[in-house]
Parts: structure tokens; sequence; C-alpha cells
């Protein structure tokens, strides 16, 4: 694991290509037809530059989630590609497959699910090490304790089981198991969404630190704006399967176009009561994914909809260099 | 204290709620006070376990038995001290003059019961004499609280509505009997943002409506912001620091109240790293002397390891606990 800088180097890690996940909806016992379908990737497109972090950023059921199990490879896509150092990652097989798997490691919302209550730390720590490499025990504790150092765990954490933690210690344990294999790539999804605030901020610091001096490449799913704009580089916003808008983070804050991210940014209330901006509030919620809205799946809870906007999909256009936006106003 | 011409609906003082449990006792809620006036809506802020929820309940005496108790204070709702009501006025005053709304909506609403019965259960309890035209006066709550075609709406059950749309029943039902007193415990906690908006927006009108007192609990500064006139910091079951909301974001005082404020990502704020308050909070059964934020804080001096901090008046209604007011002074 090279010392990086966090700097981009400016070369594509991961690319998705039109990805879309289809759940089909059947009926009958025995004789399952095929009734509908959830669209819930519905066409995405974005890349992420090695060490840096691409946030993406949406509301429940928009389809994060599915788009992070697809980039791990959790999911298969109905249609679409992704990927991995320029190699799609669900043609892989036999040792490409293997090596990928170590190189893309996850982090989830709830460490107190994602982690066996019935193992030490040491053995949670270990077990993708003890898998995927041939080292000898010495070394495996080794390098646990290794990790252990590295995401600020007290020294004697290894022996100890995972409900001697608090929430913010169990996070740092899942960190120090995606690190295990030293990987290229981390999907966070929702990392620090079930933790307290005083935590937050520690463990947030703590996958920024890492990223910096691991050249690790990021890709955050969270519902929380001021979460994602704070930890990413560049930041998409997803709204019922599809991206409305995806520019820089900078620039999305600057220059907010789509009406949704404008919503959510006003949502993302402003921590400071004499701060009063355009206040949004969208009506109405989103609809099913099992039946989107013709035209611009946002158009019945837009403030800005006009004629078009119920007929026709927009199309995500780039408005200015890497500002993305899908909306019949630009 | 702030000069509030308005009457006091409830005031709070040295409140004390402790839980008796084989691992030792839990001191959740530990010498609280604060004051409610009407039309105000008060923030009680802090994190997970600091015994905010426990103030919550011990308001309107609803704290887990057998071992939960509140062991000492007041509680002066209209003249009367709650503490000293037997359980069937309470029932009187619960839902009547105090009404609540849980976090979860998916929970605090009953699946085998339609909206109209669960919205009417108040009405027909605490005002007999409207039980003829109930389901008129529960249309009228729903329409009141933005539910789109009522009429249909009080037929159906909790599972046909989206968790937004719970939460606002579970708020109908909360002003039905037109309270003087709301506590709402994380009330926008289990919605997405956008509908959390909305429920915001519609707490703010109910309050400039019908002069309602608000009790908010939240671990969300967002929150407090947008809907708070004053706000009480908690921290291991206490209260650390109260003053109006502005004061609380532009001169915050305690150190924990700083830290906690400056932990928050904010939109569009560039910062490299967040400040972060390293460790976590301590055990309630085992909260350590003198003040129990000193362990954490960066500007711990010896006397904060010994004895817990007076209250100092700093101005206008901005209370602090912290040793380091006696140092400036």
């Amino acid at each position: 694991m090279a010392e990086g800088n966090g700097k981009g180097s400016g070369k594509v890690l991961l690319e998705v290509r039109n990805l879309v996940k289809h759940f089909p909806v059947t009926r009958g016992l025995i004789l399952q037809r095929q009734v509908g379908a959830v669209k819930a990737v519905d066409g995405v497109d974005f890349s992420v530059q090695r060490g840096e972090t691409f946030g993406m950023v949406g509301e429940s059921g928009c389809g994060k989630t599915t788009t992070g199990k697809m980039v791990l490879l959790l999911e298969r896509p109905t249609r679409g590609e992704i990927l991995f150092e320029g190699k799609d990652i669900n043609t892989l097989k036999g040792p490409g497959l293997r090596s990928f798997r170590g190189d893309v490691q996850a982090v989830f919302q709830d460490p107190y699910s994602s982690l066996s209550p019935r193992m030490k730390v040491a053995d949670i720590i270990s077990e993708p090490i003890v898998v995927n490499q041939n080292l000898s025990r010495r070394e495996v504790r080794e390098r646990v304790q290794e990790l252990v150092d590295i995401v600020g765990l007290p020294r004697e954490a290894p022996e100890l089981y995972p409900h001697e933690f608090s929430g913010g210690q169990r996070q740092r344990i899942a960190v120090a198991r995606a690190l295990a294999l030293n990987p290229d790539l981390i999907v966070l999804d929702e990392p620090v969404s079930a933790l307290d605030v005083s935590i937050r901020a520690q463990v947030m610091n703590l996958l920024k630190d890492l990223q910096n001096r691991f050249n690790l490449t990021y890709f955050l799913i969270a519902h929380d704006l001021a979460v994602v704009q704070h930890m990413s580089n560049s930041v998409g916003v997803m709204y019922l399967g599809k991206l409305a808008e995806r520019a820089s983070s900078d620039e999305l804050y600057l220059n907010t176009l789509h009406p949704y991210t404008k919503a959510l940014l006003s949502a993302a209330l402003p921590a400071d009561p004499e701060v009063s901006r355009e206040e949004i509030i969208l009506t109405g919620e989103v609809p099913s994914p099992l039946n989107p809205p013709p035209g611009c799946r946002f158009h019945p809870r837009c403030p800005f909809a006009f004629d078009r906007c119920s007929v026709e999909e927009p199309q995500l256009k780039e408005k200015s260099p890497g500002h993305w936006v899908a909306c019949h106003l630009y | 204290m702030a000069q509030d011409s308005r009457p006091v609906v409830l005031d709070v003082k040295d409140l004390k709620t402790y839980f008796y449990t084989r691992r030792g006792i839990a001191k959740a809620v530990d010498g609280v006070s604060f004051q409610l006036h009407q039309g105000e809506t008060l923030g009680l802020v802090g994190e997970s376990a600091c015994g905010k929820s426990v103030t919550a309940l011990s308001v309107i005496r609803l704290v887990p038995q057998p071992s939960g108790r509140i062991v000492g204070g007041e509680m002066i709702f209209q003249g009367e001290d709650l503490l000293q009501k037997p359980e069937r006025d309470m029932r009187n005053i619960r839902g009547k003059q105090i009404a609540m709304i849980l976090q979860d909506p998916m929970t605090s609403l009953d699946p085998v019961f339609t909206i109209g019965d669960q919205v009417g259960e108040p009405i027909r309890f605490h005002q007999p004499e409207n039980r003829k035209n109930i389901m008129e006066r529960v249309v009228e709550m729903l329409r009141a609280v933005k539910i789109p075609a009522p009429e249909i709406r009080v037929r159906e059950y909790p599972h046909q509505m989206s968790g937004g749309m719970r939460q606002r029943i579970v708020a109908a039902m909360a002003i039905s009997c037109t309270p003087q007193l709301l506590i709402a415990d994380e009330p926008t906690t289990s919605l997405d943002v956008t509908i959390q908006a909305q429920l915001l927006k519609l707490l703010n009108e109910l309050k400039t409506q019908s002069k309602l007192a608000m009790l908010i609990i939240t671990h969300d500064f967002g929150i407090v912001a947008r809907v708070c006139d004053r706000v009480a910091v908690m921290y291991a079951g206490r209260i650390v620091e109260t003053a109006d909301v502005r004061t609380i974001f532009k001169s915050p005082l305690h150190p924990y109240t700083q830290a906690l404020i400056g932990s928050v990502p904010k939109v569009g704020a560039r910062v490299e790293r967040l400040f972060s308050i390293e460790g976590q909070p301590p055990d309630v059964r085992a909260i350590p002397p003198g003040c129990p934020f000193a362990p954490r804080c960066s500007q711990a001096m010896d006397i904060c390891r010994e004895k817990y901090p007076e209250t100092t008046v700093v101005g206008d209604g901005h209370l602090v606990n912290c040793w380091l007011m006696d140092k400036k002074n």
C-alpha cells in the first residue's frame, strides 16, 4: 500500500455506465408471471478518480444502496457496465474476481449488525486476511495489531468482543476489517448515520485521514447532504433511480441547478438561525419506483414544473464543465 | 432569567430520575431545571443516553416501571406540582393538557385500529361531550395536519400510510384535545429529509396558531435552528447550558456546546477536519465526580474533577454550568 498524499492522480478507478437494476415483481405461486419491476436503479453514470471521494446522496428508496451493492458485486445489474480499473467487473472470473474482492471493501451503516457478536475483534479483522492471504499465525496477529493501531482502537481490542465497544469504536472495527486487504476502493454505505453527533466527527476525521495516508478511493452513500459535501470531491444527487445532478462538491453548493438539489440543500437545515436562505419545502412524497411518474420523475413535486416536464424525460446534460444536470429548466 | 412576560406553563426544578438496576443506580436525570413559557419552544439537545428522553417521560410521569423512579424535584404545571398528583389525575392530564409525539411513528400507532379510531381516542376519553360528532372532529384534525383526502383516510389503517403521513397522524392525535404543552421526542429522526422539512413547518404553524408550549427533544442542531426559541444542552443527566437559540449558535460558552456545534459539518463551509470530541459520554451508572464532561474537556482544570460547577448567569437567560466562567470573572 503506497502512502499517498490523497490528491487525485486524475486516473479513473471506477466507472459506471448506464447502470440499471430492476427487481422483478411476480405473481402466482407455481406459474410465476412477472407483473412489473421495481426500477431501483434506472440508468446511472458516474466515475470516481483514484484517491478521491464520490458521494451519492438521496432519500430512502432512491437506489443509492442498490448502486453500492452492484459496485461491491453483491447484486448483478440488469443492464449497464461497472468498470473497475478499466475492466467490467461482471465479466470477472477466477483469479481476477478473487483479487477484485480484495480490492473493493465495504463499511456498512450499522456497526451493531455488521459485526458478528460471537467473534472476537481479532477474528473479525483477520477473517479477510486468513481467507485471502497465506500468512503465518504470527504475521496475521501482527497485521491485526497494526490495523487496530491505524484506526485508533485500544491495544487490547483484538481480545475483546464487539459488545464491549461503543458504536463509534465498533465502526472503527468495521473500518479496520475493510482495510485488512489494502483495498483501492471502499464503499461507505451511511458510515456515520447510526452514530452519535460527537462520535460522527471522530469517524469522519478518521476516514479522511486514512484516505490521505493510503490514497484510498471512497464511494460514499448517505442521505445527509452536509456529510456528503464534507467528505466528497464530487457529488451525485439521486432521485428515484436516476441522477438528477452531478458536480464537484463546491460547484454543487455554489451553483445549485436542479430543483430537487435545491430542496435538499434547503432541508439540510442551516445550522445557524441567522443564516436564512431560500427555503424550498417540497410537497408530497417520493413516488413508488414500481411505477415512476412519466416524464421527469420529479415533476409531481417540483415547484417549477411546466408542461414539458410531465411528457418528456430530461437527459443528464453537461451545463458547465463537470456540472451535469437532468432538468428541462436548463 | 430572561424577562419573558408570557405565563410559565411548565416549571421543572431540580428533577431527579434514577433507574435502580442490578448493576447499580443509573442517574439518568440528575438535577434538571428549566422553564417553559406559553407559545415558546424549548429544545432539549444532547447525545444518546444523556437523559433527554427520560426528562420528557418524567414530565408526563411515564418513566419505565419498576426500575425507574422520580426521586426528587418539582414539576409545576399550571400552578400544581405534577409529582404530587395521583395517577388518576395524571390520566386526565396526559393527552389533554400535555401531549406527546414519539420518535417512531411505525410503532406509536396501533396496526389493528383505523386512523379514525386512534385519532378519536383522546377525544372520546377526554371530551365525552363531543362523542356524537367525533368523526367530524377527527377529519378536522387530519385536515389541520394537512393529510390529503382526510374523509377517506379516517377509515384506513396505519400500514396504508407512509412514514411522513403517520407522523402527521401522531401529531393530529397529540393536538386533538388542544393541549397547553406538546412534548416531541425526536419527532423527525425516522423521516427522510424533505419530509422532515414538511413536519418542522407543520410544528411551527401549530405553535403560532395555538400558542402551544413545545418541548422538543433532539440531537440535531439543524432542527434546533429551525423551530426552537430556547435551547438547553444536556450532558450525562444535567443541563450544562441554556440560552436563546441565537446566543447558543453565536456564542456558546460551555466547552461541550462549543464542541457539539463544531463537530457538525455545515453545507457550503469547506473545512478539512471537523472539530471532534475525543472519548465517549460516561456510563450513567458511574458518572465521575465533579463535572462529568471533564475527562473529555480540553480546558479541564483540577477543580473540574472535584466539584460540580454552580450555575452561572452570564446574560439575559443565558445559564452555564462550567468552572471556566469563574475564571473569566
